[in-house]
């Protein structure tokens, strides 16, 4: 059929089938900003104006807006001129991925029309129906607030609320005499993402596109008797069908880490036994999607189906299935009985230690299963280049691994694959890993087309990755003074179907678990195992989460139980500069017989807790009036704290490169093999290059990951891309910067080129005079003795400097519902130097919306056949921002030294305080104490209602 | 090339009588209005193949809103923007602004319809507990008939209701409230980022000079299959003083009247003293 549109004001009319929605058709007729999150209108990515009125194109038949008038973000602004709101989130740092950004605009626009001078309240209520994963909302509703002034005509406050103090008068006089570094630059590639421009993995046209469908499993543990796929194959449009049976049985581990990955290798790309709902079966290539969908209806699957195990705590209990019973099997620790690995470090003994203990506690945890969600789910496209080369389009924050990973899968040398990261929507750890690459390639390599799959919602949940399930064990002995004698931490981690990141998640949370404190005697004692729910990986903190939810309650129960103030007994044992990390050497990912034990450098931790209890009004936890809310017996307040303590990179693994070289016009390229995943790590890095050569950040020009185009990254995760691709990027600088002064000295009859400053886009010399960059760039690459002024250099870590932070909650709980309300979020964070103080804000805010999710309300739910029973961003439930508590983030700026410009990481540690800090807040309102999360109703109110029984 | 969706067809209907009249085919095409709630089970491909009938363009169910001297009507198409947007809903029946509110988000408003929310009759749904508060009778038509229902009157069941494939309703009429009522509403879950385990009550209640209960309403959603109103703990309630007494033995008879859904998200223990306690607070706060 066809329908009349008015698009941006310009009339259009497409051919359209009567059950397309309106999605679908304005994509194919490219409308990229119109954008895939869901088919449920549950993310709002997809939202456009339809007569002035947002609505979501995902669940809008395209037949029913027939005659309508559409508005997209392409018809916002021409050219590089934006629109005042455009403006105002580039200022403000309200774009991270950017994948939702244009449906945020839009909304907001929406909003400005009808109510040109809205309240806060009113703009969350405009905006909430776009779910955001990264922004935690702040900067979002700032730059409206700021956009609204501007349209109206008054002088705006230009940028967003930053609360930064100096630790000490280093860090003062170091961040004073900085140009770039440290302020709040604009993303540089921010312009093309309000604009809602093609950046994405699926903002692409190829000739004869694919699209592929995964058929997984419906059944948490089964043995495959037979396929049968001739139905498939006959239905017409129907190019290609994988399955065990016909394609060849390669042993690989799918988590995106360094060459050689972890072991065991558990998985294949596909198998005749499945170990979770959702495992894969089959794939199948069609002409179309619906053709896909249909055909897979087809599949003649014969199951044996087998008994399953989900509870860690059940995986080795005598007489349970044993998951990975197939005979290639190797390098698990002990298959037979479900367990990947053990693992075990110990500095001093604490055995000893709690003999000598006054008092010893022991207490268990229980952390649950949540997915990173972010708004574009999995996606990849691969196809022939012209090379017959393999070239893999996809939303990946580790391009290089999934190059070397996939490489041995498909049978090809590695150099005939191209992998390309393009901007991605959103990762936080779920794409660290490779997950369907395989599965592309393989089909291009049977049908010689370019292949396209995409996962919707439901199959983001159940088939690709999220955070490991545990159950913890403090048991901690202490001195009658309240300092901590000797502490063992037991773990059991439940790496589900498959182990991928099992060993080094488990392994953090040892880290995390046992580094904040000091104790002459620690131990970890940690068994992951497998069993039937879908695979957790990596999931931004990576262990820590569950490890800070466990430690920081155990703490505080212990403290209540001395009758010593939480904070004061916090503080008499945690950690400071120049004390030892003394567990991490026997934690990492490479044993190393004679470990160096490394000390804490940079730490502000002592004082991020001071500030934030004088902020947060700590004295009102002690406060019966505060607490109580007069009328309402029912209802109550509490104020929680935790204490966070991260890394910034895996030491002696994780490594990046940066290559730079200088244009005619003085301006430079910068390519990296770092992933910006919306994290604003190209900005942070062109800071860092434009600190080094004096110029400003929008004069480098950065490209990230290509493994054609760039060098060589691990990737975004650990923490590490400011650290390590960092410092990278300065090393190469500082080089670049070298062959400037000698060509500067060369133009100025000058000696000793080192006295020459850049500043200004100038190399000045001592006496004043001075050489403009596009003349040295000029004459190096036409005039005289010509030369690429460029420079590569590569940085591996060799330490990880821990950022820290004191995370506050408040709250307010009703007894008879057990309903908990969040209020207020507060973290004061030392993350070293914030390269970038709007962008590490934003990360914090972000960070703490996720955290807050896992604490409070986001559940991975399954029925008793291990089936998720809440596949949808509803049931699923992620804070809208007419739901978020006030949040508040406060830096205290260290110097790192071995941080490039003093920076250390700031994008993880936001992920774990949240949860305990809550849990300590319940507990402070209540006197109950809850060792499981996330605080839902029915568990707080099941909770409470047990204590008062007793 | 077959597409899989072939079986599916969308028909547009330029009047009321056409389209009823379509209707009136075997089978009959299942009415669309925003789709929000038809389009998820589309693209899930959890919907039957068959013809839908297209709602949004037919002048007859377009008259939004319309305020009379006692009474308030919405037309079919009548959505929870709408409703947002009138001024008369700031001042008065104020649970219906309420609801409008805490659907979904500002795109589900502006497409989303009170009559789809009715006839997709979630236990869940947050239109239909403000309606039945104050009373809402819907219009059903068919080719041949017309009739009134009232709203409290129209479930039976899970998803179970008064209406025939070949109806449609046409309007909401809502008795304007003749006094001064005392109302509340809340929602335990969904609202402050739970959606699990929710429990919605929205109530009214009038008393006269001697605290007396002159009339009342209590309407639960999320806790039995379908929208509920207690016509017992109601009818206990009327025309008895307010007092602490009283609300205790309210209390105690909702806990016998409601038979809550149990399922993996929330147990009918929890639902059931939940649905207690709201009642409890509703009736204190009226004290
Ligand atoms: C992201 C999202 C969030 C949501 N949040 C909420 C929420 O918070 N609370 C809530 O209550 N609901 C919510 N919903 C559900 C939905 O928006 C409402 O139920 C809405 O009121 C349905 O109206 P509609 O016009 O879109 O219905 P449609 O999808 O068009 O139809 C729904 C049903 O009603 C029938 N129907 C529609 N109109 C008529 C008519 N005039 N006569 C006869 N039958 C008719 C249809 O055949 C269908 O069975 C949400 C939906 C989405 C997608
Ligand atoms: S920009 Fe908001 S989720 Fe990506």
């Amino acid at each position: 059929m066809q329908i009349h549109l008015t698009i941006n004001n310009e009339p259009k009319v497409f051919e359209c089938q009567p059950w397309e929605t309106l999605l679908r058709v304005l994509r194919r007729e490219g409308y990229y900003s119109v954008r895939y999150g869901s088919d449920t209108g549950e993310t709002g990515a997809s939202a456009i104006l339809l007569n002035g009125k947002v609505v979501n194109s995902d669940i809008l038949l395209a037949s029913q807006a027939d005659s309508s008038i559409i508005e997209t973000i392409e018809g916002l602004s021409k050219g590089i001129d934006l629109h005042p709101i455009q403006e105002a989130f580039l200022r403000h740092g309200a774009i991270q991925s950017g994948y939702s950004t244009p449906a945020t605009i839009l909304a907001a626009k929406a909003l400005l029309q009808r109510n040109p001078n809205p309240t806060e309240k009113e703009i969350r209520e405009a905006i909430a129906g776009v779910l955001d994963r990264e922004t935690g909302y702040v900067k979002i509703v700032s730059a409206i607030l700021d956009a609204a002034a501007a349209m109206r005509g008054e002088k705006t406050a230009n940028l967003p609320l930053l609360q930064i103090i100096q630790a000490d008068s280093k860090a003062n006089d170091f961040v004073q005499e900085k140009a770039v570094v440290n302020r709040p630059e604009k993303k540089v590639d921010g312009m093309k993402l309000v604009k809602g421009n093609a950046a994405f993995v699926d903002d692409i046209e190829l000739k004869g596109l694919l699209h592929a469908k995964l058929v997984t499993s419906p059944h948490a543990h089964a043995r495959i008797l037979d396929i049968d796929d001739s139905k498939v194959r006959e239905y017409p449009g129907v190019r290609a069908v994988i399955h065990y049976k016909n394609i060849p049985r390669v042993r690989y581990a799918s988590g995106g880490q360094s060459y050689p990955n972890p072991k065991p290798y558990d998985q294949v790309c596909f198998d005749n036994k499945v170990r979770y709902v959702g495992d894969r079966v089959a794939a199948i290539a069609a002409d179309t999607l619906e053709i896909a969908q249909e055909a897979m209806k087809l599949l003649v699957v014969q199951y044996e189906v087998l008994p399953a195990v989900f509870d860690e705590n059940q995986a080795c209990a005598p007489g349970v299935p044993v998951i990975h019973d197939e005979p290639d099997m190797a390098d698990a620790y002990d298959a037979s009985k479900n367990i990947s690995h053990r693992i075990h470090a110990k500095s001093g003994n604490t055995e000893i230690g709690f003999a000598q203990a006054d008092f010893v506690f022991e207490h268990t945890y229980k952390v649950h299963q949540v997915q990173q969600c972010p708004i574009e789910p999995h996606i990849a496209i691969s196809y022939w280049d012209e090379d017959e080369r393999l070239v893999i389009r996809t939303s990946t924050q580790v391009p290089f691994h999934v190059r070397r990973m996939v490489a041995p899968l498909l049978g090809l040398p590695l150099k005939r694959i191209r992998v390309i990261k393009p901007r991605i929507g959103g990762g936080f750890g779920v794409k660290q890993e490779m997950l369907i690459e395989d599965i592309v390639g393989h089909l291009t390599i049977a049908t010689r087309k370019p292949v396209r799959l995409e996962f919707n919602r439901e199959e983001e949940f159940r088939s690709s990755r999220s955070r490991h399930p545990q159950t913890i064990t403090y048991k901690t002995g202490v001195s009658k003074e309240g300092k901590l004698v000797s502490q063992k931490m037991t773990v059991i981690g439940n790496t589900g179907a498959y182990a991928t990141h099992g060993l080094t998640v488990q392994t953090v949370t040892g880290l995390r678990g046992l580094s904040t404190y000091n104790c002459p005697n620690k131990e970890f004692d940690c068994k992951v195992v497998y069993t039937n729910i879908p695979v957790p990986g990596a999931y931004r903190g990576y262990g820590g989460p569950q490890a800070f939810l466990a430690l920081e309650s155990h703490m505080e129960e212990i403290a209540h139980a001395l009758g010593i103030e939480v904070a004061e007994f916090k503080k008499k044992n945690c950690v400071k500069s120049g004390d030892p990390l003394d567990i991490a050497p026997h934690l990492g990912e490479r044993e190393d017989p004679n470990p160096f034990i490394p000390k804490i450098a940079s730490c502000a931790l002592q004082q991020c807790l001071e500030e934030g209890m004088k902020r947060s009004q700590w004295h009102r936890r002690y406060d019966e009036s505060w607490r109580n809310i007069p009328g309402k017996p029912y209802l109550k307040r509490g104020l929680g704290m935790a204490l966070c303590m991260h890394g910034s990179a895996i030491p002696g693994l994780d490594m990046g490169g940066a290559f730079i070289k200088i244009n005619d016009d003085g301006s430079f390229n910068l390519l990296v093999g770092a992933t910006d995943l919306g994290t604003g790590s190209d900005t942070i890095l062109a800071q860092i290059a434009a600190e080094v050569l004096g110029v400003p950040t929008e004069n480098i020009l950065v490209y990230s990951s290509d493994t054609d185009l760039t060098p060589f990254d691990t990737g975004a995760y650990a923490s590490s891309t400011t650290y390590v691709s960092g410092n990278a990027v300065k090393l190469a600088a500082e080089k670049v910067k070298l062959q400037i002064q000698q060509r500067a000295a060369l133009l100025l009859g000058i000696s000793h080129p080192e006295e020459i400053v850049l500043k200004e886009q100038k190399a000045i010399a001592l006496d004043g005079r001075f050489v403009p960059f596009d003349k040295i760039a000029l004459h190096s690459l036409h005039e005289y003795d010509q030369q690429q002024i460029m420079a590569t250099a590569s940085f591996v870590a060799q330490a990880s400097p821990p950022p820290f932070a004191a995370q506050f909650a408040e709250i307010e709980i009703d007894t008879q519902t057990g309903q908990v309300t969040v209020k207020k979020l507060l973290m004061v964070v030392d993350c070293g130097v914030a390269i970038n103080p709007v962008t590490a804000t934003g990360q914090i805010e972000g960070g703490m919306v996720q955290a807050l999710g896992y604490g409070h309300c986001e559940e991975m739910v399954y029925d008793d056949k291990g089936r998720m029973v809440n596949t949808e961003l509803g049931p699923y439930k992620i804070y809208q921002a007419n739901e978020m508590p006030e949040m508040e983030v406060v830096l205290i700026q260290t110097v790192e030294e071995t941080g490039p410009f003093g920076a250390k990481a700031a994008g993880e540690i936001p992920k774990d305080g949240v949860a305990p800090a809550i849990g300590s807040a319940i507990y402070n309102a209540t006197g109950v104490r809850i060792r499981e999360i996330p605080y839902t109703p029915q568990k707080v109110w099941q909770a409470l209602q047990k204590a008062e029984k007793i | 090339m077959r597409n899989y969706l072939q079986d599916y067809c969308v028909v547009s209907c330029p009047s009321l009588q056409e389209a009823l009249m379509a209707l009136q085919g075997t089978p009959a095409p299942i009415p669309m209005a925003g789709g929000t709630d038809l389009m998820v089970y589309l693209n899930y491909r959890r919907l039957p193949a068959g013809s839908y009938l297209d709602l949004f363009n037919i002048p007859e169910l377009k008259q939004g809103i319309q305020i009379q001297d006692n009474k308030v009507v919405f037309s079919a198409l009548t959505t929870y923007m709408d409703v947002r947007m009138h001024p008369y809903f700031q001042n008065n029946m104020k649970l219906l602004l309420h609801a409008a509110k805490v659907v979904g988000a500002i795109g589900i408003q502006t497409r989303g319809t009170w009559a789809g929310n009715i006839i997709n009759a979630s236990p869940a749904a947050d239109g239909v507990p403000a309606l039945m508060v104050y009373d809402a009778k819907i219009t059903l038509a068919s080719a041949y008939n017309e009739r009134q229902v009232l709203l409290s009157d129209f479930y039976h069941g899970y998803k179970k209701m008064d209406r025939s494939p070949q109806e449609i309703i046409t309007k909401i009429t809502i008795p304007i409230p003749q006094t001064k009522d005392h109302e509340y509403y809340r929602k335990v879950g969904e609202r402050k980022a739970q959606a699990i385990s929710k429990v919605i009550l929205a109530g009214r209640l009038s008393l006269d000079g001697q605290k007396k209960i002159q009339s009342i309403r209590i309407v639960y959603g999320s806790v039995m299959p379908y929208t509920y109103r207690s016509n017992k703990t109601e009818e206990l309630l009327l025309g008895n003083e307010l007092n602490h007494k009283l609300i205790q033995e309210a209390v105690s008879l909702i806990g016998k009247e409601l038979q809550p859904i149990d399922d993996i998200r929330s147990t009918a223990l929890y639902r059931r003293k939940v649905a207690q306690n709201l009642l409890e607070e509703f009736l204190c706060s009226a004290l």
